[in-house]
């Protein structure tokens, strides 16, 4: 159960971001240019990145909804969903690009903590071509989840397990962004035709 | 020495936020909303939560600019400040 009140049927972070409009905004315009905002980087790429944060940081709900909305970009096939699942286990072993094992070495040690970001470390993301900007926002993504991951956990969000929600949610994130996304008004569409609210 | 290019002598966030408009706009407006909006915490109390986590997780250049701030708002208002003030007026 939340640690607070929230509206009842909102998964993980929607719980709070409905609950507190005046900070939800700006944590919305922050993953919007992070994730789905033009990039070098794939917005698949990026997803990538706050999807093994997440998983490293245990939380449940980020890992599930940001790893299913890179998957959906990649095409939402079953083999991507199963990428996704080697990137969280191993990336180093997945068939994904030297770069972005790179970039992910890099969100991975900003995870731990900024300061174990090394000089080889960034060393090895410019060997594989991987620019300043690419390199800030791989750090700035890191340290956002971080932040995401303790918001819901901290809070103690409801993080319902079956895998359906997440597919709905990685082919509705995948297609429309961050940004304008009216969860509240969600809620009571699926309210008015239940004639109750979810638990 | 930064890990990127960024602009020489601009302390701590501010190197990469000056790097990044488009990710410093949003985290602005957070830190505004939380640290100096509207709220039942004074702005003190506020300042105080973010040096404290910021000192737990051992960031030199957050907890000193929030520590300063914090302690500016402590005496913000008071009968020091205002004496302080007229002092130096």
């Amino acid at each position: 159960m939340p640690h607070i009140t929230f509206k009842e049927g909102l998964p993980g972070i929607r719980g709070p971001m409905v609950f507190s409009p005046e900070t939800s905004k700006p944590l919305g315009d922050l993953v919007q240019a992070l994730l789905a905002g033009p990039h070098t980087l794939t917005p698949a790429e990026r997803e990538m990145i706050a999807t093994y944060v997440s998983s490293q940081n245990d939380c449940y709900y980020c890992q599930s909804c940001h790893g299913s909305t890179a998957a959906q970009h990649l095409g939402g096939s079953d083999a991507d969903y199963a990428l996704i699942a080697r990137i969280k286990q191993n990336y180093e072993a997945a068939p994904i690009s030297a770069k972005m094992k790179a970039l992910l070495a890099i969100a991975g040690k900003v995870q731990r903590g900024g300061k174990y970001v090394t000089a080889a470390d960034i060393e090895r993301a410019r060997q594989q071509n991987a620019t300043d900007k690419e390199i800030h926002d791989t750090v700035l993504i890191a340290a956002a989840f971080c932040m995401f991951n303790r918001y819901v956990d901290g809070l103690g969000t409801w993080q319902p397990t079956d895998p359906e929600i997440y597919r709905e949610i990685g082919q509705q994130t995948s297609q429309q962004g961050y940004v304008g996304r009216d969860y509240d008004k969600r809620l009571k569409a699926i309210e008015a035709t239940q004639g109750k609210s979810h638990d | 020495m930064a890990h990127i290019r960024l602009l020489e002598g601009i302390t701590g966030i501010l190197g990469p936020m000056a790097f990044s408009p488009e990710t410093s706009k949003p985290l602005n407006a957070l830190a505004e909303v939380l640290l100096r909006g509207p709220n039942t915490l004074s702005s003190a109390d506020r300042e105080m939560i973010a040096t404290y986590v910021s000192s737990q997780k051992d960031c030199y250049f957050c907890q000193h600019a929030h520590g300063a701030v914090a302690a500016y708002r402590l005496v913000e208002g008071t009968n020091f400040q205002n004496a302080l003030r007229k002092a130096l007026s």
